[in-house]
């Protein structure tokens, strides 16, 4: 070490039961540097930040801080080294005031264990005045705007004299003015010393604020580059690569083209603005985007979890607009969510219980519910689904994420879906699950059932459907066919967002 | 062998402790296998364990109601009240409207408005405690002549040799057992509690069946409060006080989770034999109400404490 980095990551590898998640990532981040970390969904940036803060450890390869080697075994070894982190979600106490939020853990006590008012606000007013900006100490964070909270996580960082500021989309939830004002603090924490890894999925912020970009690829270094000596369209194509097709799902030709469902200029809240489009029965429609586009909640609205306020929705050729799960239930809309553990299924019921929850009326004889019947009819369904994950009786908190899945899907499917929404169906999956559950929607599509298909997987949605919609931040932003690169539907979206703010 | 010990001691542990318990009992005291003494021991547990019932009810549906005792104790006051100026059926018929009113307060207040049930439930065996005290001036309340055959036959009755009252908790726990695991009905209130977020996604009125639990838990408190009225023609103030604490322990001795989704009314009334068979030799060996208290309220803890503490290890 030569002194000059503050970080420096050397060779980690990390795998998850048989799966490279990092493959011999290397990454320096020198005194005082922003560096941003760019890649794909799934491309083992979080991991990367995990294995940073010793939330997981590597499996081989050496984390240095400060010209020392530290593996951290747990987040409070590399807090306590001035290691600092900030996620999308913020990690204040809302009820506290900010002077309490900015000193938790670490108060200044006087005599008896007394805390030390004056002196954690004087020195709460010399990391402000440090950093050109003005807070009220004593202003309850609830009370503040997302912006004003993010700033705060950082003087409590600056407070605590860390020199390394891990960032994971600290910009997500703000608006474009005080976007740019966090980013104008981040250039400021430069003269302060203080090392930042940035990670943010909006380019055009990155290079605004980046000294350099490292990215990864399939948890591997792409590359590392100056950001004065790249272009934004250089790093989408090292982001992307030449993009590698698995395997080919079949899909077959759509016969009728008179639309199921039909949103006309949809609006929910903010989240979603204007939506217009058409899913015909035996379509699979996929839709995709970055974190944040909208899509979970274009999924509840259609089930009857959200109501929109503005904008027409007709199903099967009549007004649409669930109360309820059950109004949605009744038309033969369901949702497979996205949260398989805590939205889709009971972890300590029985496999069979978990799938005939939605039709009982059907299980029914004379003396109530025949359990052989439930069994019988789970294992018909889990067999055409090549389902391998045990008899029906099993409780499903001891299966696989795969085969969870299959359950989550299953329990429709047996009601004979006419729309079906996956909201992230494959998440945490491997290849060969994920390849599984891709052939299952197909196989419904072929029956006439109408899906729509929401990933944040641009490859998965070209895989599997039949016509891709790109969402960004509640707006359709484009249409492409499967056979689009992703490149050019990243393009797309990334355009929308400088037309939005010219 | 090996699989059996396994799913006797997964799902069966409460019942295999209670029959070595009672054989051990059997050997030291000889006539505590009498027919006797079985009955007694059935009719003493009887208006515990229709409370029981419904707490079963409650909990897997992730609430908890304590006002039960003091329901059990209005109901029990209305019912001897009434008959002073209507027939005893018909007094029955609006004292299990008055419960079922109560539990229906509860539903709505715990489950519509977001009120923590275990507060809602805490507030109303206040509200309810105090309208017994309105209703009967303080005094234990008497029926103190001109109790009808009929009504007495529920609380003091035999059925050939067998209590009425027992045969109404025989009556109660099956029907019970057949509601939560034979009909639909049943299944979705496991599912509310077992995960209130995924049943709100398959279409389930998550409401409506949480609060439906609470009417069965007061429903069954009435009945209970009618069997007592019945069998002691006199309701005190103070009856049915701790009655909550023992449903409960029978709940969760009997294995039904704290956390909600899972349960069994067959199990729940092992719960509650168990706990009658202990109180049983407690006081064949002279040990004071005072310390049973304890023991009672440790008994619990273990209970809970065990599946809590498997449920954090997972």
């Amino acid at each position: 070490m030569d002194g000059l980095n503050i970080l420096e990551i050397k060779k980690v590898s990390k795998s998850f039961i048989g799966i490279d998640a990092l493959k011999q990532v290397d990454l320096t981040i020198r005194h005082g540097e922003t560096l941003a970390l760019l890649g794909e969904n799934g491309a083992g940036k979080s991991t990367l930040i995990k294995i940073i803060l010793g939330v997981e450890q590597a499996s081989s390869g050496d984390v240095w801080f400060d010209g020392n080697l530290k593996n951290y075994s747990s987040p409070n070894d590399a807090y306590k080294d001035g290691i600092s982190a900030m996620f999308q979600e913020t990690s204040l106490v809302p009820q506290l005031t900010v002077l309490q939020n900015v000193f938790l853990g670490a108060e200044i006590l006087k005599f008896f264990g007394q805390l030390d008012e004056e002196t954690m606000l004087q020195r709460f007013e010399n990391t402000c005045k440090d950093m050109g900006l003005q807070l009220d100490p004593h202003a309850l964070v609830e009370s503040l705007s997302a912006a004003n909270q993010k700033l705060i996580e950082i003087v409590k960082a600056l407070t605590k004299k860390s020199r390394f500021i891990v960032m994971d989309e600290p910009t997500d939830s703000l608006s474009p003015a005080d976007t740019e004002r966090l980013l104008n603090i981040i250039q400021n924490l430069k003269s302060q010393n203080v090392g930042v890894l940035y990670i943010s999925h909006k380019l055009e912020e990155v290079f605004k604020v980046a000294d350099r970009i490292t990215v990864l690829r399939d948890g591997q270094n792409v590359s590392t580059v100056d950001t004065s000596k790249c272009t934004i369209a250089e790093v989408i194509t090292s982001m992307v690569g030449e993009s590698v097709e698995t395997n080919v799902i079949e899909k077959d030709e759509i016969i009728s083209n008179l639309p199921l469902l039909k949103l006309s200029k949809l609006s929910v809240g903010e989240t979603l603005n204007e939506i217009s489009l058409e899913v015909c029965p035996g379509e699979v429609v996929g839709m995709t985007g970055l974190i944040g586009s909208g899509k979970t909640k274009l999924a509840k609205t259609l089930f009857g979890l959200s109501h929109y306020d503005a904008g027409e929705l007709v199903f099967n050729g009549k007004d649409y607009k669930p109360e309820n799960p059950k109004d949605a239930i009744k038309e033969g809309v369901y949702l497979a969510p996205e949260d398989r553990k805590t939205q889709g299924l009971y972890l300590d019921f029985e496999i069979y219980k978990n799938i005939t929850i939605t039709n009982l009326p059907d299980f029914l004889g004379v003396y109530g519910l025949i359990q052989s019947k439930e069994i019988t009819a789970s294992e018909q369904l889990l067999s055409s689904m090549s389902f391998r994950g045990g008899t029906p009786t099993k409780r499903v908190r001891k299966l696989s994420g795969g085969n969870q899945q299959k359950i989550v899907v299953s329990k429709w499917l047996h009601r004979q879906p006419k729309l079906l929404i996956l909201d992230e169906p494959t998440k945490g999956m491997d290849v060969k699950a994920r390849q599984e559950i891709m052939n299952i929607v197909r196989k419904l599509a072929k029956n006439d059932c109408a899906v729509l298909y929401l990933t944040s997987d641009f490859n998965e949605a070209k895989q599997v459907s039949d016509r891709v919609l790109l969402l960004h931040e509640g707006r359709l932003v484009g249409e492409v066919e499967p056979t689009e690169s992703v490149e050019n539907m990243m393009q797309l979206i990334f355009n929308s967002e400088t037309v939005e703010k010219s | 062998m090996k699989f059996f010990l396994n799913e006797v001691l997964e799902n069966h542990l409460i019942l295999a402790i209670f029959i070595v318990f009672c054989a051990g009992l059997s050997l030291m005291t000889p006539n505590f296998l009498s027919t006797e003494n079985i009955f007694n021991i059935l009719r003493q547990s009887s208006i515990i364990g229709i409370i029981a019932v419904g707490a079963t009810f409650v909990i897997i549906g992730a609430g908890f109601d304590i006002s039960v005792g003091s329901v059990l104790a209005l109901c029990g006051a209305l019912t001897l009240g009434l008959q002073y100026s209507m027939h005893w059926a018909l007094a029955c018929v609006i004292v299990l409207a008055v419960g079922s009113v109560i539990g229906l307060c509860n539903g709505i207040l715990s489950v519509t408005i977001g009120i923590p049930s275990i507060i809602v439930t805490l507030a109303m065996m206040s509200v309810v405690r105090g309208l017994v005290y309105l209703y009967s001036d303080g005094y234990p309340f008497t029926l103190v002549e001109g109790a009808s055959e009929g009504f007495t036959f529920i609380g003091q009755g035999d059925v050939g040799f067998i209590p009425f009252p027992v045969i109404l908790l025989f009556v109660v726990v099956i029907v019970g057992q057949w509601f939560l695991v034979k009909t639909r009905h049943g299944r979705y209130i496991c599912a509310i509690g077992g995960n209130k977020e995924a049943a709100r996604y398959s279409g389930i009125a998550v409401d409506k069946y949480q609060v439906l639990t609470f009417v069965i838990g007061g429903v069954l408190a009435a009945i209970a409060g009618i069997v007592y009225a019945s069998r002691l023609l006199s309701v005190s103030p103070l009856a049915g006080q701790g009655y909550e604490l023992d449903a409960i322990a029978a709940v969760v001795i009997g294995g039904t989770s704290v956390s909600g989704g899972q349960g069994s009314v067959l199990k729940t009334l092992v719960g509650v034999l168990l706990l009658a068979v202990i109180g049983n030799t407690f006081n064949l060996m002279g040990i004071p109400v005072y310390s049973q208290l304890i023991i009672k309220g440790v008994i619990i803890l273990v209970a809970v404490g065990l599946d809590s503490y498997a449920r954090k290890r997972r």
